[in-house]
């Protein structure tokens, strides 16, 4: 879980992963599980007056979406240069944060990526965004 | 008491309570004082009820004033609109102020499952919408003409807007042989004949080199609007390909303006300067790319798209496409006959 004083760093623009959050300067692969805790403690930092934490998140979000595979899901790590998987574990995380920005915006945006997991990743805990046990 | 004083004196008063009526006219009338573009600015740091936002925000359109209103390219030279769009992902409590500025284009409004009640008491053809459809992102079927169909005409039942004025292929085409497999543009004929879209365009990603693949999808002569990544810092090979989807009359609309180009546009006070932007990184970074010229002198674009969350980046980021980049006093030429 992310420490309310933890520092966030951010990716080049140019990496394929670019503007994602890391935990230091030099770190080039993100943790599935670690960035989805980052991206969902911006969100739950959104309050009415402002909503730019939310719209940090928002970027990687979008980019998340564009990294589902054809299994509905993603590496559990990935190369934040170029946006490959580093092992073969996969996971549906990211659908967790997506039903959190889906709630917080009242939009439509990511229930393609989310109906795209739920159809093909049924009983494999993907209900609650979880990977594969 | 000094006004730094003040308002220092009254950020910490209003982190206890909410201010008085009379501490709040007193600190917002002492910020409006500082001018267009500094308002909101003044009000840093202070707690404000909505309603007392709302106020200020009256306060920071009044300033600023209308946006200008042009062509959106000679494809579109029918639709004037302003180079700002509102997203469906702004702070909703920045949808009326934006709409007072006059701001007449709601990107991804097909999102809304409900509209915001400012965008739903207005007559429909009084703006612009378009709408993202997302079966062209890897991992998805482009080719799946259903889902493309569904996620329009179930947007339209949710939200009631009638219609969409562009339809945009998101996040573009992976390649350019998905590209020529036109299922998107099919999808798009069928919508347009039913009445519920009446332009085709793309939000394309960089999946593809951007000079490699705009050319092609330019080439086409199908697109009549483009969404793209252009900001502060772009490389030449990218800026050319925008320029000539540009020259070729298609409305341009910029994207991550300010996520991929406020780090370098921070780094360059001398041009946020000359951008009459000293210390306002946003407000640079959409100046800069609404100020960014074809080779024929004219914009490559002619709106952006720009994430607001609060009114501090509402105020600098809209100072960046106000009346003083003359842009209300371009106009658009038509391309070149072969």
């Amino acid at each position: 879980m992310p420490r309310p004083d933890e520092q966030l760093y951010w990716t080049p623009i140019e990496w394929r992963c670019g503007s994602f959050p890391r935990p230091d300067e030099e770190t080039e692969y993100a943790d599935m599980n670690w960035l989805v805790e980052r991206l969902e403690s911006l969100v739950q930092m959104t309050t009415e007056a402002d909503y730019t934490p939310m719209q940090r998140a928002l970027h990687p979000a979008h980019i998340l979406v564009t990294l589902q595979g054809s299994d509905g899901q993603w590496p559990a790590q990935i190369n934040m240069v170029t946006g490959e998987a580093l092992t073969p574990t996969r996971t549906s995380l990211p659908v967790r944060l997506f039903r959190m920005l889906r709630e917080r915006l009242s939009s439509s945006e990511f229930s393609v990526a989310i109906a795209h997991a739920e159809s093909l990743v049924e009983g494999n805990g993907v209900q609650n965004g979880d990977g594969p046990p | 008491m000094q006004n730094s004083d003040l308002l220092q004196h009254m950020q910490a008063k209003s982190q206890d309570k909410p201010l008085s009526r009379r501490d709040f006219v007193q600190v917002l009338t002492t910020a409006v004082t500082a001018g267009p573009g500094l308002i909101a600015a003044g009000l840093a740091g202070l707690s404000l009820t909505s309603s007392q936002r709302a106020e200020a925000a009256e306060a920071v359109v009044a300033a600023i004033g209308k946006l200008p209103r042009r062509p959106f390219n000679t494809r579109l030279k029918h639709m004037h609109i302003t180079p700002m769009c509102i997203c469906q992902d702004w702070n909703p409590e920045l949808v009326g102020p934006g709409l007072a500025l006059g701001i007449n284009f709601v990107h991804k409004a097909g999102y809304y499952n409900q509209l915001p009640p400012e965008l739903a008491k207005l007559p429909r053809e009084s703006y612009y919408t378009d709408i993202t459809v997302d079966t062209t992102s890897p991992g998805h079927n482009p080719d799946d003409f259903d889902s493309a169909y569904n996620q329009v005409v179930q947007s339209l039942q949710n939200n009631g807007l009638k219609y969409y004025d562009i339809y945009r292929a998101h996040f573009g085409w992976h390649d350019p042989a998905s590209f020529h497999k036109g299922t998107s543009y099919k999808v798009f004929q069928r919508l347009k004949r039913e009445g519920k879209v009446r332009h085709f365009g793309v939000s394309q990603h960089p999946y593809t080199p951007y000079p490699d693949m705009i050319p092609i999808e330019v080439d086409a002569d199908i697109l009549e609007a483009m969404q793209v990544w252009f900001s502060y810092n772009t490389p030449q090979p990218i800026q050319n390909a925008f320029a000539g989807a540009s020259k070729n009359g298609i409305g341009m609309t910029a994207m991550k303006v300010f996520t991929n180009g406020h780090q370098p546009m921070s780094q360059n006070p001398q041009l946020m300067s000359q951008l009459n932007a000293s210390g306002k990184v946003g407000k640079a970074c959409i100046k800069y790319v609404l100020d960014t010229k074809r080779p024929d002198g004219m914009p490559i674009f002619q709106t952006c798209v720009s994430a607001l969350g609060n009114l501090q980046v509402f105020e600098e980021n809209i100072s960046g496409a106000t009346l003083g980049n003359k842009l209300a006093m371009e106009s658009v030429q038509e391309p070149a006959q072969a």
